[in-house]
């Protein structure tokens, strides 16, 4: 039987790269995209998730979710927030043109389809969070004993010893810290996964990854690579790299096979709200404050086990063996 | 040769009192004073423990300053619980004060002045008295030569929380407008660097059996921390961070740098965190922040400047890799 979960996104460039994986392989059947606000406004992430479902030409539902932080919809007060300006291109999908089917929005909103799912199949819905937890937090908030009844949660956010906002927080967490508070307040009962930027940042797919994603891996691989293209820029200034980081692919990759997270610390995760460090995780990987565990920090990664599962499962196996004979 | 002008501002505290011994005898330092602030345990106590110190070296020579009595703003939180009710391990509980000298704010003020560019600066314990140097004369470290901070986390875990260092969790109103002062050539040797420098059980064991006051002296005050160290966080043997930054000093290839400008969270849950933004986006300038340390050249050094007297031995027990 194929394990059931759900996608929660704000597309954004590596939302994008990571819902394209995770509709590529076999293993999951995704009971529906959840939306958030995050990398772009509610509108754009929602249009973005429906263009890569449409290209992929599935029929998976799309339920738009949070327009804000968790306690800014939480009180229906008008949105605050900034988005993630132009890194993932105006669009969100780095310029690449795609078609929408507009059958696949659905009326009912992310935190009830989340609260549904979750009564309906008890301990056996995962959840893959890449976007800012908005939607998480207002589930728990509606039905916090059906949210304790999700099998696993898989979040890309955070980061224990880099930052990409500020030197200390990472985009997602930093965007709704209430948020991450409060899914994190579950992490006792629901194994909740954290891959970081501590994580994510080991594996750069670099221009020999990209050139060959263009080259190799067919008009899919030409377009997934066009869409990176506006990143590249982006890493380079920022970080000095010659490549690019796709964070949220590894929350699928980790998904897929958790083995790819060579370090996991079982630990107590907190967040810092106010103050210079805003949206800092405060993660106790040496256990020398003995506080309640809520979850599995991944520090490491196999990189190139990451690499070869997301050509095999994006791609085909065929395309994978190539990449080993290229990049022995 | 001239000698490097030193003051050190330290808070004794077991580390403190090993670094004061290092320098107290390294040859080619001169230690104007010592300056003493409330930390691992307060001014008072510290100051006492600071002249034991110095006792054991013959150096009572050297001035010692008092400063400040509490953090500027926060409330005052000891370190006892790592270096013992007295502050050095409780078997000594040093009661000889020291005679009274003008304050450490105005002795390093008026240091600064009296050497321009001569002074170095080595702050091994909560930063409260730069912080009023600076409030009180905004000239004066502007003056220093060089000023060597042992504080903060950079890119590891903290001692007082998941992010932050007891220096600056102590007072962290005080870091913080220490490295808000933009000053020139400020280093930072936080605890990335200190963390590898682990005084083991054997290297003890070799100071116990030279059997002299002075090595029967470290080998009691670091016992208590021993203990700390093993029930806290399972390491076996201490850290002693404070004397490298007296290493650095004199050896200045025993650390490896890169840049970053620092920033200190002075409220909420990070509270005492030094933010390190590699990136330097921040206007603060750079300051160089020791990531890297060759510990086995700081254990030589150390070694063989307060135990010089058995220079041989030391040398024959490296060589005999006995001191791991």
């Amino acid at each position: 039987m194929k394990r059931k979960v759900i996608f929660d996104t704000d597309p954004g460039i590596d939302d994008a790269i990571a819902l394209l994986t995770l509709l590529n392989s076999d293993m999951f059947d995704v009971l529906g995209i959840t939306t958030v606000a995050g990398n772009k406004g509610i509108e754009h992430t929602t249009t973005n998730a429906s263009k890569i479902v449409t290209y992929m030409n599935q029929s998976i539902p799309i339920y738009q979710g949070a327009y804000s932080r968790y306690p800014v919809v939480k009180e229906n007060k008008p949105s605050d927030h900034l988005d993630g300006g132009d890194v993932h291109g105006k669009d969100g999908l780095g310029g690449v043109d795609l078609k929408v089917d507009p059958e696949l929005f659905k009326k009912e909103s992310a935190v009830d389809f989340l609260v549904r799912c979750a009564l309906e199949f008890p301990n056996e819905v995962e959840i893959i969070s890449v976007g800012p937890m908005s939607n998480l937090a207002l589930a728990i908030e509606q039905d916090e004993a059906a949210m304790r009844q999700i099998k696993k949660i898989w979040s890309m956010g955070g980061g224990v010893r880099r930052g990409n906002v500020t030197p200390v927080a990472e985009f997602n967490y930093w965007f709704d810290p209430d948020a991450v508070e409060k899914v994190y307040s579950i992490g006792d009962e629901v194994p909740i996964v954290m891959i970081g930027l501590d994580a994510t940042h080991q594996c750069i797919f670099d221009m020999n990854d990209l050139t060959f994603m263009k080259l190799a891996c067919g008009p899919k691989g030409e377009m997934m690579a066009h869409m990176v293209n506006d990143y590249v820029k982006a890493y380079w200034t920022v970080n000095g790299y010659i490549g690019v980081v796709i964070h949220d692919l590894i929350a699928v990759l980790a998904a897929m096979d958790e083995d790819i997270c060579t370090t996991l610390t079982h630990t107590h995760l907190d967040i810092v709200m106010g103050g210079k460090a805003h949206g800092q995780c405060l993660v106790d990987l040496v256990d020398s404050w003995k506080k309640p565990k809520n979850a599995y920090v991944c520090m490491d990664l196999d990189v190139r086990k990451c690499k070869e599962m997301f050509f095999e499962t994006c791609f085909t196996k065929e395309v994978m063996e190539r990449y080993r004979e290229v990049f022995p | 040769m001239t000698k490097l002008k030193l003051i050190m501002d330290v808070d004794p505290g077991i580390d403190d009192s090993l670094a004061i011994l290092f320098a107290a005898k390294h040859s080619s330092i001169e230690l104007l004073g010592l300056t003493i602030a409330s930390g691992n345990i307060e001014v008072n106590q510290g100051a006492r423990n600071a002249y034991k110190a110095l006792s054991m070296v013959n150096r009572t020579d050297v001035p010692i300053h008092k400063g400040s009595l509490l953090p500027l703003k926060r409330n005052y939180v000891d370190a006892t619980d790592t270096h013992g009710k007295d502050g050095i391990g409780e078997i000594y509980f040093p009661d000889i004060d020291p005679k009274e000298q003008e304050s450490a704010i105005d002795f390093i003020i008026k240091s600064c002045y009296r050497y321009p560019n001569e002074i170095t600066i080595a702050a091994l314990g909560p930063l409260s008295n730069l912080a009023m140097v600076i409030q009180k004369d905004h000239h004066a470290l502007q003056l220093a030569k060089e000023i060597v901070i042992m504080g903060g986390a950079a890119k590891t875990h903290g001692n007082c929380s998941e992010v932050a260092e007891y220096n600056f969790w102590c007072d962290p109103d005080a870091a913080d407008i220490f490295f808000e002062a933009k000053l020139k050539n400020v280093t930072l040797v936080p605890l990335d660097v200190t963390y590898k420098i682990l005084l083991s059980p054997n290297k003890r064991d070799m100071i116990r059996q030279f059997n002299t006051p002075l090595s029967t002296y470290v080998y009691d005050i670091t016992q208590f921390y021993v203990n700390f160290h093993w029930n806290q966080e399972r390491t076996l043997g201490c850290i002693i961070n404070d004397p490298l930054v007296i290493a650095y000093l004199v050896s200045r290839h025993i650390l490896k740098f890169e840049k970053g400008s620092v920033d200190v969270v002075t409220e909420g849950k990070a509270l005492g965190e030094s933010i390190v933004d590699f990136r330097m986006l921040s206007d603060r300038p750079p300051v160089n922040i020791a990531l890297n340390v060759d510990s086995k050249a700081f254990f030589h050094l150390f070694l063989t400047t307060i135990f010089d007297d058995f220079k041989d031995d030391i040398e024959l027990m490296f060589r005999k890799e006995m001191l791991g």
